[in-house]
């Protein structure tokens, strides 16, 4: 795989919580779905700084909103992948499934020790 | 949201916008700033302004001009301390050691001058393409890949030196036959050569003086002359880099 088309950890949870977004992804939705999913909160910068490098790559676009009185009057910027950031989705994930295969690491972890 | 905190929010951040958007394009600034003031609604004042400055911190970091100030300090570092260690005192001046072989008349001058003259150059390059393009960019690969190799050059040793400009020359060859590192190579190279000739306008066309039928600049000019030839560097970098390897805008077509 191309190496600057390789994804990183925190770029995977951005593009699959904007995928599970839908049309409603825009950067607060985007950090609440992180936060309720993963657990972490990462900082408004570090999403931005991702998302513009996800953007140089290719990997997602954006399409502007209407603006709301509650973000004094701004509007808000929807994150759309693209499909070559589906394609490097797929690609790094079918890679972190080949890797799992035959682990059995998520099962111990949700059924406990004994099961493993 | 109370009304005072309100207020308070929504008339500093047109400043705070304005210097959000030196380091981003206007549109995604205003999203930005509607984004912390939305998120803001359900915390306190302090949180965002803790995040607007983490926001601008993490946005600024990898601009052009973050990364010519940090290239240029580490450019002073290098010359002034890595460099000096690596010679280990062995010549007075770089220029006689390294461009007209006083030190080694021996040595392969075609070799060793190559990986000598990227070496110098390199020195600033290098910290620039990281912090501009980070480390999983090819040009950035490229560029560390002729640091490492041409920086031994200042060992002075003959068999560093040749080795070295030998390994130079072959990476420079490698990079003009391997299709996805051809663009990488013509970024550097359209940036080197500008840097290169703005430094030489310097030594030769203004006042200097000559030491061993050296031509050489008072240290004051050392400093001046570096800023502009790195800076010219930068911007030719930039410049390169949007027209041969930047990607073109996604268009409605890319989408899923």
């Amino acid at each position: 795989m191309n190496p600057e088309r390789s994804l990183g950890e925190f770029e995977q949870i951005v593009l699959l919580a904007v995928l599970r977004l839908g049309d409603a992804a825009y950067g607060v939705t985007i950090l609440d779905e992180i936060a309720a999913r993963t657990g972490r909160n990462p900082a408004p910068g570090a999403l931005y700084t991702t998302l513009h490098r996800m953007e140089d790559k290719g990997l997602v676009t954006f399409r502007d909103g209407s603006p709301t009185p509650e973000r004094g009057g701004r509007a808000k910027r929807f994150v759309v992948v693209t499909r070559e950031g589906r394609t490097a989705l797929a690609s790094a994930q079918s890679a972190y499934r080949s890797l799992l295969q035959g682990l059995d690491l998520l099962d111990a972890q949700l059924f406990g020790d004994a099961y493993a | 949201m109370p009304e005072s905190i309100s207020s308070a929010r929504t008339s500093s951040p047109a400043i705070a916008e304005w210097l959000l958007a030196r380091f981003t394009d206007p549109t995604h600034a205003a999203a930005i700033m509607g984004d912390l003031l939305e998120l803001s609604s359900t915390r306190s004042r302090l949180w965002f302004w803790a995040a607007y400055a983490r926001t601008l911190t993490t946005l600024g970091w990898r601009t052009g001009g973050s990364a010519f100030i940090l290239a240029f300090v580490c450019v002073r570092f290098m010359y002034g301390t890595v460099i000096q260690w690596l010679m280990n005192h062995r010549v007075p001046t770089l220029m006689q050691a390294g461009l007209f072989g006083v030190y080694n008349p021996h040595v392969r001058i075609v070799t060793w001058n190559i990986s000598m003259v990227m070496a110098q150059f390199l020195c600033f390059a290098t910290p620039f393409v990281v912090v501009r393009f980070g480390l999983r960019n090819r040009l950035t690969q490229l560029t560390c890949a002729l640091f490492v190799i041409s920086m031994p050059v200042y060992t002075l040793r003959p068999w560093v030196m040749d080795l070295s400009g030998v390994l130079t020359i072959l990476l420079i060859v490698a990079a003009l036959v391997a299709t996805p590192l051809r663009k990488p190579l013509a970024v550097l190279a359209g940036t080197c050569l500008p840097a290169i000739a703005v430094k030489a306008t310097y030594l030769f066309l203004l006042p200097s003086y000559r030491y061993r039928h050296i031509p050489r600049m008072p240290a004051s000019w050392v400093v001046v002359s570096d800023a502009t030839s790195f800076a010219v560097a930068a911007i030719v970098c930039l410049y390169l880099y949007r027209r041969l390897l930047q990607r073109p805008p996604v268009t409605d077509r890319n989408l899923a």
